[in-house]
């Protein structure tokens, strides 16, 4: 007679095998997102597992969600070099991953079902219960919130995320050094968002950070700590509690969660690396090389990562195998797709970018970089918790990289502290709590008392912060969020803009100021997208020809304009005395408008609704 | 606890008779300065602790249980007195003689008391004071404590404010028809409804001394010391460390007053935290009374007691059932569930009978009695996802307890080794709650929902703080993070609730001030009322019935006629319904019908709070569904009345306080197809047509179209201004006030939802304020995912949708229009908070 803990241990394993192709059934509204959620989860799943099975290591399925992650922005920054990252691709990506976690679990699966089984005969299960059902709770919360957010500003720091989305699907590589300079991101998040759009749709791109990434870091959080009594219990749930009441909106799709989940993973897998569990230290260069293809701020810390491994290992061993030449070229390789793709892109509109990008401000960032951390370094040097010593590192070189402008550029940059500063802190809490045994927990301590303090003193000022940074506000927001996911969003603007380029031929080069550029089709052109806030910044000033925004224009390979007049020059016009005694007669007179906008007078070649396509005839 | 066998009588005889004596004079103190504030509420506040002593006396000489802590026996005695009244309520006989008889019990019970028990009451205050000498810092802290719960309690004796929209018109009212006629009986009443009268019974003992004013006595003040010498006596017998006592005490007495009216607050508290008390020592036939006895109080108390108790009594049950076997373990616990559940029920049945007697039912909203069915307390339809959200609201924006959650989490993870689990079981039955008054309540906001939560959540918070702060015995077992967690939690409680402490001290004193010059000079403004509704009695023939719309209707005798109480017109009223949105003539014929002949009521514009209807015409554009529901029918009850003044006889009219005769012969009846709510939002319409506030209307919930989500609340424009560009601050004011243009913000998304059985013509008017936005986005309005149209605005910014939308995508119920911008926002604004665009009419018709 099989025992009744191993019959559930396998009825849990078999659903775990079963669930990701829920996806291909016909659910109705809300059940197909999550089961698209599930599948896109599997999918990383899988590739951690592949990673893990070639490793011969048993790895908790938290960690190996975030190798997946990993793993893939590899992947795809090697098929965007290629050109191939097209809808066909990605769509093999996602299956290819969810089909290695249900048959590598199957293959596994006797292996895998006997702990499952033990935690159920001891009776350790149940203090996951709680913890595990708040996770679910609030990721799905925040999963289906963020799907139906349409709070998404038209444009960030960086380029359009949407636009790129479409790019990818459309072209398979990326472009447009204008719309998508790629000086602080290499574009890893995007490879990301491409996934959960063959699962979930454009709105997944939403979801992929500010639900899937905090659901995700999370559960690996929890799954470090391991509750199995009822303080480490405790202490996952107000966690929980904690990390849903932080006062932090993240108002566009660049990642901040998953860069705190791969922080968290690349110190998680540096201590079990330390600790003797892994060998070998192709997860730790993985995830170094895609935390520095999600964003160059996080390139400091992923070094620091990199560094910790080689240090707190034998490093005789170490130089003498090919680990040491794993550690150093993957997060090489890793990266070097995307470098590619960055440079040709910039090749192409070099002339024009050079107006545009600022340059940097000379060796004093690295200077005051590399002098704080050598003072961190002499400050931790006596520390006897060598992993945490390099924590403490990582956090400082992290932060100061940041603040110098090393990396990225203030004030955009200056979101990434978020992710360093959670994913190492949580790094540090994880490990305390994974190493100590029951009963010094169970002891009064002042690591005790200080996380005490602050779970509640954080918590309050979620609940007391203002605006929509307020505990309450966001929840709400994100529950009003769940309600329009179970909408379709339609959007007539596509229509519009594919009729006007038809009259563009083939393969032409246009510049577009449009507000939905993810609504064109980047196949059938080659698309600069100006409307950025480079180019934004430069309208409304002098109007001589040999004006920034006409060079801009003049030195990209574009024979077309297409452009959604929004009025915004006579609106800057009628800030000046002249502008509201003459533009408010005459809103249409040259002197009202500004640059773009005279340029929209040009060779109209096609117009509808307020969208009009202009020949330049500057005749290239 | 005194053990009997020893026996050893402490205390002199003269001292103890000494202790009556001074017992009874506090009590004639009461009496004899029946209309002072303070003087005589302090000394009848002090006379009432000792009465509801005596009666926890008999109580326990009845059960025959161990004499508990003051504050248990005095809890016990308030339960007692609130059985016997009941039958005398259920009977219509407990009228101020009665209580005053019923008051003597409790004096009679603690004289027995103070003749009999080993230990008299001044020798233990004598050896309490000796204990404190001998520790200084304690003594200090206790004198601090026990000044700051004193000032609360003074500040309860001389508030004279009361809620004019509860208070006046229902709640003292209710006291005053008790004293005067023994019973509850108010059809009409909405608030009559949702209660049992137990509240209603025990602030007649303040009552009883002659005076009404003092109507915080019973409540914010007995109540309130009757649940800290509850929580210190729970302390003492656990050996509870000073810490945890001192922070919990220090934490009620600083905590912030969210309650609004004088319904059950801290009597509430005192009641569950003596039911806790007493499942914990497991008295089953004390428990059955208590629990009944709060149940009394209101009507979300009775989930949480049968909850409590249930879980307590099956925890105890599968305890047993462990060591032995299911059956053996029932044949042994069956008496106690029956003594629990027959002694309850011996309490609470009065209740029922006296709820009967006035409403029609004893089970609302499952028996709905003279409540209007055509009246919902719940918003229009409200989906999961409504609900949903307005549960997490509550959950995250606890009051006055800010630090819930991470405290629920805490108590999940605590072992509780006694048999009944007390504590995870008044969790459970909280968190249950919660989740069932979250369903009732959603449309309203969290503030009221905690406001009838405050009892539980209070009982559970300080009970837990106590037992894990008790002795190393303690059957309450909590890992040290937990107990750090809780810590903290009740130092961040007391910083947040000291924040208003000032404010709420100076207006404590203006209070005390006031109430000492009432104490020297009386109350001119109380004494004029009181003529002012003397004179219009004295108009109406004795002994009649009359309905009675007023601000106060507490002036009134109601020995001298029988008063019915419009308290909120239209709610509840005797069979078939009294009639709304059918003109005057109807109502009087239903009036005189039901032996009605004359009426009372307050000109609408010398009324000082609940009948101003211009009051109700903001309300109904303005406030949350549910009032703008009871607007309607306030202001057609207001305008019938008004009407009626003019067509009937008027007995008197003066100072804006109106009698009319509506004459013996009932006019003959009009018929009336509409169906009722139809006739509502027809009323309602054609209200807002007359009022020139159409546009208003437009933009507002009714019966064919939600406002969800998206635009912000009705606000009103100055039209003549133009646009205000992004550097303008203020347009300079006109010279005379101007009507102005109704709107909504709207944000990039916002969305209602519609239905309808028929074509229907949406159309929808806005302007976009081209000053800020810098662009003309486009608007895409769709319905259940169609786009209908997709327009763009003009050079100025208006746009306007005019659609038909076929009845065939209509046919399944409600529908969701969503309303979206291509664009609205800037990247470096507040995507959610931006005023650039507004909605100025909506109309869906048919077509």
């Amino acid at each position: 007679m099989i025992p009744l803990g191993t019959l559930r241990a396998s009825a849990i394993l078999a659903l775990a095998i079963a669930a990701p192709w829920l996806s291909l059934l016909p659910l109705p509204g809300l059940g197909a997102l999550v089961a698209a959620t599930i599948t896109l989860i599997a999918a990383f799943h899988g590739y951690g597992l592949l990673i893990a099975t070639a490793l011969r290591r048993n790895v908790a399925p938290a960690l190996a969600v975030q190798w997946g992650i990993a793993l893939t922005i590899a992947l795809g920054g090697l098929l965007i070099s290629v050109g191939a990252y097209r809808l066909p691709a990605q769509t093999i990506l996602v299956y290819t991953g969810a089909a290695l976690h249900s048959l590598l679990l199957a293959a596994q699966f006797s292996r895998r079902a006997e702990p499952v089984a033990e935690c159920l005969r001891h009776g350790t299960l149940r203090y996951s219960i709680v913890p595990s059902v708040l996770v679910i709770a609030v990721g799905a919360l925040h999963i289906l919130g963020a799907v139906g957010d349409f709070g998404a500003r038209p444009f960030d720091d960086d380029g359009n995320h949407l636009a790129q989305l479409q790019r990818l699907i459309d072209t398979g590589t990326l472009g447009d050094a204008i719309g998508f300079p790629r000086t602080s991101q290499l574009g890893g998040q995007l490879t990301l968002g491409a996934l959960a759009n063959v699962v979930g749709g454009p709105a997944f791109l939403r979801m992929v950070d500010s639900g899937l990434g905090f659901t995700l870091v999370l559960w690996l959080a929890i799954s470090r700590i391991r509750p199995r009594d009822p303080s480490t219990a405790l202490c996952s749930v107000l966690l929980v509690i904690v990390a849903a009441a932080l006062p932090f909106v993240t108002p566009d799709p660049a990642p901040r969660w998953i860069a705190a989940g791969l922080v968290l993973a690349l110190f998680a897998t540096v201590q079990d690396h330390a600790e003797g569990a892994i060998r070998e230290v192709l997860p730790i260069s993985l995830i170094a090389g895609a935390l520095t293809a999600l964003r160059l701020e996080l390139a400091p810390v992923a070094v620091v990562g990199v560094m910790a491994a080689w240090a707190l290992r034998d490093r005789a061993e170490f130089r003498a195998s090919r680990r040491f030449l794993v550690l150093v070229l993957v997060p090489v390789a890793t990266l070097l797709p995307f470098v590619f793709v960055r440079i040709a892109a910039r090749s192409e509109a070099g002339d024009a970018l050079a107006l545009l990008v600022p340059r940097r401000s000379g060796f004093l960032p690295l200077g005051v970089v590399t002098g704080t951390g050598v003072v961190a370094a002499m400050l931790t040097r006596r520390m006897t918790d060598r992993l945490l010593a390099w924590l403490v590192f990582a956090i400082v070189v992290g932060v100061t990289a940041i603040v110098t402008q090393l990396v990225g550029l203030r004030p955009y940059s200056i979101a990434f502290l978020a992710p360093i500063v959670i994913g190492a802190g949580l790094a540090v809490v994880t490990r305390h709590l994974r190493a100590q045994p029951t009963s010094s927990i169970a002891r009064p301590g002042t690591a005790m008392l200080v996380f005490a303090l602050l779970a509640c003193v954080v918590t309050f000022q979620g609940r007391d912060a203002s605006g929509r940074v307020r505990w309450s506000r966001r929840y709400t927001e994100l529950i009003s969020g769940v309600e329009i996911a179970r909408t379709v969003r339609v959007d007539s603007s596509t229509t519009i803009y594919a009729r006007l380029m038809q009259h563009v031929p083939a393969g032409e080069a246009v510049g577009v100021w449009v507000l939905q550029p993810e609504s064109l089709d980047y196949a059938a052109h080659r698309i600069f997208d100006l409307r950025s806030p480079r180019v934004a910044a430069l309208r409304g000033r002098a109007t001589t020809a040999s004006s920034t925004l006409t060079a801009v224009i003049g030195r990209l390979p574009v024979r077309f304009l297409l452009i959604e007049i929004d009025h915004h020059g006579p609106a800057e016009r009628r800030q000046t005395l002249f502008g509201r005694l003459w533009c408010d007669a005459a809103p249409a007179d040259p002197l009202c408008l500004d640059e773009l906008e005279r340029l929209a007078q040009g060779d109209v070649v096609a117009t509808e609704a307020n969208v009009r396509l202009v020949a330049l005839r500057s005749g290239r | 606890m005194i053990d009997p066998a020893t026996r050893a009588t402490s205390g002199g005889g003269a001292a103890r008779v000494g202790a009556i004596v001074a017992v009874v004079a506090l009590g004639f103190a009461g009496f004899a300065w029946s209309d002072t504030v303070l003087r005589g509420g302090i000394a009848w506040l002090a006379f009432l602790w000792f009465v509801l002593s005596g009666w926890g006396f008999l109580v326990v000489r009845a059960a025959r249980v161990d004499d508990p802590d003051g504050g248990l026996r005095a809890l016990w005695g308030a339960c007692g007195y609130l059985a016997v009244a009941g039958w005398m309520l259920a009977l219509g006989m407990l009228t101020r003689p009665v209580v005053l008889v019923l008051i003597a019990a409790g004096v009679a019970g603690f004289a027995w008391r103070e003749l009999t028990t080993p230990v008299a009451s001044w020798h233990r205050a004598r050896t309490a004071a000796r204990s404190l000498r001998a520790n200084q810092g304690l003594a200090t802290i206790v004198v601090v404590l026990s000044a700051i719960a004193l000032l609360h309690v003074l500040g309860a004796v001389s508030a004279l404010d009361r809620n004019p929209w509860d208070d006046d018109v229902a709640y003292t009212p209710f006291v005053k028809r008790l004293l005067d006629t023994g019973n509850l009986i108010e059809p009409f009443s909405f608030r009559r409804l949702g209660a049992y009268g137990g509240q209603t019974v025990l602030q007649a003992l303040a009552g009883a001394r002659g005076s009404l004013a003092n109507v915080h006595l019973i409540d914010k003040g007995l109540c309130f010391v009757v649940a800290l010498s509850l929580l210190v006596g729970y302390a003492r017998r656990l050996r509870t460390q000073h810490l945890w006592t001192i922070l919990v005490v220090l934490v009620l007495v600083l905590l912030p007053d969210t309650s609004i009216n004088t319904a059950s607050y801290w009597s509430g508290a005192a009641l569950l935290i003596g039911l806790y008390r007493t499942v914990a020592l497991e008295r089953w036939s004390l428990v059955g009374l208590v629990g009944a006895a709060a149940c009394t109080l209101r009507q979300n108390y009775i989930a949480l007691t049968i909850l409590f108790v249930g879980i307590a009594l099956l925890s105890q049950l599968t305890a047993e059932a462990r060591a032995s076997s299911w059956r053996e373990s029932w044949r042994a616990q069956r008496r106690t569930w029956f003594v629990c559940a027959g002694i309850a029920l011996v309490v609470i049945v009065p209740y029922w009978i006296a709820a009967y007697r006035s409403n029609g039912t004893f089970l609302f909203p499952y028996m709905q009695g003279t409540w209007n069915a055509n009246v919902s307390l719940r918003a229009t339809a409200p989906t999961w996802t409504d609900e949903l959200q307005f549960f997490v609201w509550c959950l995250i924006e606890t009051q006055p307890l800010v630090i819930l959650p991470p405290l629920f989490a805490v108590i999940v993870f605590t072992k509780d080794t006694r048999r009944t689990r007390p504590l995870i079981a008044l969790l459970v039955a909280n968190a249950v709650v919660l989740a069932l008054m979250a369903h009732s309540f959603v449309g309203s906001d969290a503030n009221h929902l905690w406001r009838y939560a405050f009892a539980g959540a209070v009982t559970l918070l300080a009970v837990f703080a106590l037992e894990v702060g008790a002795a190393d015995d303690t059957p309450v077992k909590l890992v040290p993070l937990g107990t750090w967690v809780l810590l903290a939690s009740l130092l961040l409680q007391l910083t947040v609730g000291s924040g208003a402490l000032a404010k709420r001290y100076a207006q404590m004193f203006g209070d005390l001030r006031e109430a000492s010059l009432i104490d020297r000079h009386g109350d001119p403004g109380v004494q004029a009322e009181r003529a002012r509704y003397a004179a219009l009695q004295a108009a109406l023939p004795t002994g009649v019935r009359v309905a009675v719309m007023l601000d106060d209707p507490a002036y009134l005798d109601f020995r001298r006629n029988q008063i019915f109480n419009l308290d909120t017109p239209g709610y509840a009223s005797l069979r078939p319904g009294m009639p709304a949105f059918e003109g005057p003539e109807a109502v009087r014929r239903y009036l005189i019908e039901r032996g009605i002949r004359y009426v009372a009521f307050v000109r609408s514009d010398v009324s000082r709070y609940f009948y101003r209807r211009p009051f109700w015409i903001w309300r109904i554009f303005n406030d949350a569904e549910i009032f703008q529901v009871m607007s309607a029918y306030t202001i057609d009850a207001i305008d019938t009345f008004a009407s009626l003044a003019t067509t009937t006889t008027v007995l008197h009219d003066r100072d804006g306080l109106v009698a009319l005769d509506l004459g013996e012969a009932a006019p003959t009846e009009a018929s009336v197809d509409a169906p009722h709510v139809d006739r509502r939002a027809a009323y309602v319409r054609a209200l807002a047509d007359r009022e020139q506030l159409h546009d208003a209307w437009s933009l507002n919930t009714r019966d064919n179209i939600l406002f969800e989500d998206g635009l912000t609340g009705l606000v009103f424009l100055d039209d003549r201004a133009g646009e205000p560009a992004w550097y303008e601050v203020l347009h300079p004011p006109g010279k005379e006030p101007v009507r102005g243009k109704a709107a909504r913000w709207l944000y990039r998304r916002a969305h209602l939802r519609v239905r309808g059985d028929r074509d229907m013509r949406l159309v929808l008017r806005g302007t976009l304020n081209m000053a800020v936005i810098h662009t003309r986005p486009r608007l895409d309005v769709s319905l259940d995912g169609q786009l209908l149209a997709s327009v763009v605005a003009d050079e100025h910014g208006a746009f306007v949708i005019d659609v038909v939308v076929p009845r065939a995508v209509l046919t399944h119920g409600w529908s969701d229009l969503y309303l979206v911008f291509n664009s609205i926002s800037e990247p470096q604004k507040e995507v959610r908070d931006l005023r650039a665009a507004r909605l100025e009419n909506v109309e869906w018709e048919p077509k």
